[in-house]
């Protein structure tokens, strides 16, 4: 049950803001490892309106995000690894026939919904306290902070419990400010002075800081400054000022305005465990136990809580397909591939082809390098651009290459420019690439042929003018 | 030929992912784009799988690329003693659309690994597309001819292949044919191109070009000899 939620929670994402994953083992004496901890943004603006200089804590800074629009973002931030306010302790009774393995499941966090699965296993007898389905015993509780619940298994004298997995979440407060559109104005007229109306309005259905500040300018260019203003607005609130200024010239009444909502978003923390260099988002890996085993708990996680005889299993596979990794700690996957031989074909003919190989110098006066014009065009336009392909040189961006094209690696900073100005990254390389060679740049979007003129990158209209989005 | 490299490219572990047993991710699909100049422009546009029901992370993947060099003497190469080494690789760079993931390169002893990171959950049973781009100094160069030999595969399955190879040149030879490649096998791809224009051959260009032109030498000067002992 927990585990759709947060299926649902981290890929169809519609009210998180940032999730916490961390890399999670947790072990039957109460103590757990954390390998690797970090955070990712899937932010929905459910606001109403468009939001620009968006700060999202310290982890990540938007310029715009439109009405309903969603943002993903990695922003490869990896936190001091923290552990999960939860324990997971197992203690074992040892009767003449049997064996009873009691787990107790504390939560010191606030309150989430726990589910602990561990499949079926050869000793297992019966089980207290969960229930036992399609092959997997499962124990599901929600615990409120503080609060701690148990479970047992019943098995034989002698037992080995796999690995299982546990589920849960957290959820936390995040800072969140941007700011927005709001309407300003400001009224000019005339009695015996100038007046000026300065006035806000919070149209935002939340509270607002304001910095106000307001200038009267002359035609001479000097300028005075009229008013500094730190304002709180709430909803539909409004700021009015007059002020009066004494001028024979007509005065030009100048109005800044930094509004900036102030609100949070919400911080949701998820485990996951390793599967060979990926990481399964959701569950968390419990370490089994057994009764006949010597302890090796990694080093410094031995809590002492653990009962004597009680120690880990080798990591078996939970209840899903993937396997659990059998060591945690090392994030760069190693892969050892054998060199491979080379045949001797490619070998042999070396000696006699390069023998006669100045032969084919004079090829190179058969051959001479045409000098040519270009223009720079994208795979879309590949058939426009063979037309040109005789007598021009065809230049294209690496991300939309033509099988006859000459690839430019485009300036990286001013394609991530271009695709902030919201035409896409085929485009916006096409043009930094064009902008690079010199040459005049194929499109067919009306959008992208404005962003190039405006940069001074000639453009060949053709077909019928559409927008870039 | 100019310069005397590389033999034979062996690129090792394409995407280091999960045991093949009880894998969670596969490549769905894979093309790639090798445009060949006086280095190798490579583009892989890879869509990751995630095979399971539940989020799963990518992580780290880790290309790796060598090169194999044969010895010289003077300026020729011998065919013997191979000398392995690292690949240089410019103007690196992974991407999804318009989010952009991590991606660097370390030179090692006698490889080099391309590394790229994902660490933005891709859906259960979802699919992520991914680009990775990369200049490689993979070229073996030539006054008529140069080519491109890299392999393909790794610990993950490649349901399919598709590699697509460009050049300014004419593409005269190409061997590599596999439309997918299983976890832990590797498939080789190369293409020949010429500055002659040269139709697509069942065997290497330079092969057949300076065989050709070796035979040829070798009849004129036994039919000069020839003429000349029987003037004597």
């Amino acid at each position: 049950m927990i585990l759709p939620l947060l299926l649902l929670m981290l890929v169809a994402t519609s009210r998180g803001c940032v999730y916490e994953i961390r890399d999670v083992v947790f072990y039957p004496n109460g103590s757990q490892e954390v390998a690797r901890d970090w955070v990712i943004v899937d932010f929905r603006n459910q606001y109403g309106y468009d939001l620009f200089d968006v700060e999202i804590g310290d982890i990540a800074k938007v310029p715009v995000v439109r009405k309903g629009e969603e943002v993903r973002i990695d922003p490869y931030k990896n936190l001091s690894p923290r552990e999960f306010p939860l324990s997971i302790t197992a203690s074992v009774k040892t009767f003449q026939e049997r064996s009873e393995i009691e787990y107790t499941v504390r939560n010191l966090g606030n309150g989430t919904e726990v589910e602990v699965r561990i499949p079926v296993f050869r000793d297992l007898i019966s089980c207290g306290n969960c229930e036992i389905s399609s092959g997997t015993v499962i124990f599901r509780k929600s615990l409120e902070k503080n609060e701690t619940a148990n479970f047992t298994l019943i098995t034989s004298r002698q037992f080995s419990v796999p690995n299982g997995t546990v589920s849960f979440s957290y959820e936390d407060s995040l800072n969140l400010n941007f700011t927005a559109n709001i309407p300003v104005s400001v009224e000019k007229s005339k009695s015996d002075s100038w007046i000026g109306i300065f006035k806000v309005t919070n149209t935002l259905d939340r509270e607002i800081d304001l910095k106000m500040v307001a200038f009267v300018e002359f035609q001479d260019g000097s300028r005075n400054e009229l008013f500094e203003r730190y304002e709180r607005l709430g909803a539909g609130e409004s700021f009015t000022k007059s002020v009066e200024v004494q001028s024979n010239e007509v005065p030009i009444f100048l109005f800044k305005v930094q509004a900036r909502v102030s609100d949070f978003c919400k911080l949701t923390m998820v485990p996951a465990y390793e599967v060979d260099g990926r990481h399964v988002v959701g569950q968390a890996l419990l370490k089994g136990l057994g009764s006949s085993f010597t302890p090796s708990y990694p080093s410094g996680v031995w809590g002492g809580a653990l009962p004597a005889q009680v120690t880990l299993t080798p990591p078996s596979t939970p209840e899903t397909t993937a396997t659990p990794p059998a060591e945690f700690g090392g994030f760069r996957p190693q892969v050892f591939i054998p060199p491979l031989k080379i045949p001797e074909l490619l070998l042999s003919p070396y000696f006699t082809v390069f023998s006669l190989s100045f032969a084919g110098f004079f090829f190179v006066l058969v051959f001479p390098v045409r000098a040519r014009r270009g223009i720079v065009a994208m795979r879309e336009h590949e058939n426009i651009a063979r037309l040109f392909a005789r007598r021009f040189r065809i230049y294209c961006p690496p991300s939309s290459p033509i099988g006859y094209g000459i690839v430019v690696e485009p300036d990286e900073e001013l394609v991530s420019v271009l695709i902030e100005s919201g035409i896409p990254r085929e485009y916006a390389e096409s043009v930094a690439v064009a902008a690079k060679v010199k040459k005049p740049l194929i499109v067919d979007r009306e959008e992208v042929a404005k962003i190039a003129l405006s940069i001074g990158i000639p453009v060949i209209m053709y077909g019928k003018p559409r927008r870039a989005l | 030929m100019k310069r005397i490299v590389k033999l034979q490219i062996l690129l090792v572990a394409l995407l280091a992912m999960q045991a093949a047993c009880g894998a969670v991710i596969e490549i769905s699909e894979m093309n790639i784009t090798v445009q060949v100049a006086e280095k190798a422009h490579f583009r892989y546009e890879i869509t990751l799988k995630n095979k399971i029901d539940k989020p799963l992370v990518p992580g780290i993947s880790e290309l790796r690329l060598q090169k194999v060099e044969s010895r010289r003497l003077l300026l020729l190469p011998l065919p013997f003693g191979e000398k392995r080494c690292g690949v240089d690789v410019e103007n690196l760079r992974a991407y999804s659309g318009n989010m952009n993931f991590r991606s660097y390169y370390e030179k090692h002893g006698d490889y080099s690994s391309v590394y790229y990171e994902i660490w933005y959950p891709i859906e259960p049973h979802g699919e992520k597309e991914v680009v990775l781009e990369f200049d490689a100094d993979l070229v073996d160069s030539g006054i008529l001819f140069k080519s491109v030999t890299f392999p393909v595969g790794g610990d993950t399955d490649i349901r399919s292949l598709n590699v697509t190879f460009s050049s300014d040149w004419n593409l005269c030879y190409r061997e590599g044919d596999a439309s997918s490649v299983p976890a832990n096998h590797i498939a080789f791809f190369t293409a020949e191109f010429s500055i002659i224009p040269l139709p697509v051959l069942p065997i290497r260009g330079y092969l057949l070009f300076w065989g050709f032109l070796l035979v040829f030498v070798l009849v004129a000067i036994v039919i000069l000899r020839k003429r000349k002992n029987m003037r004597t």
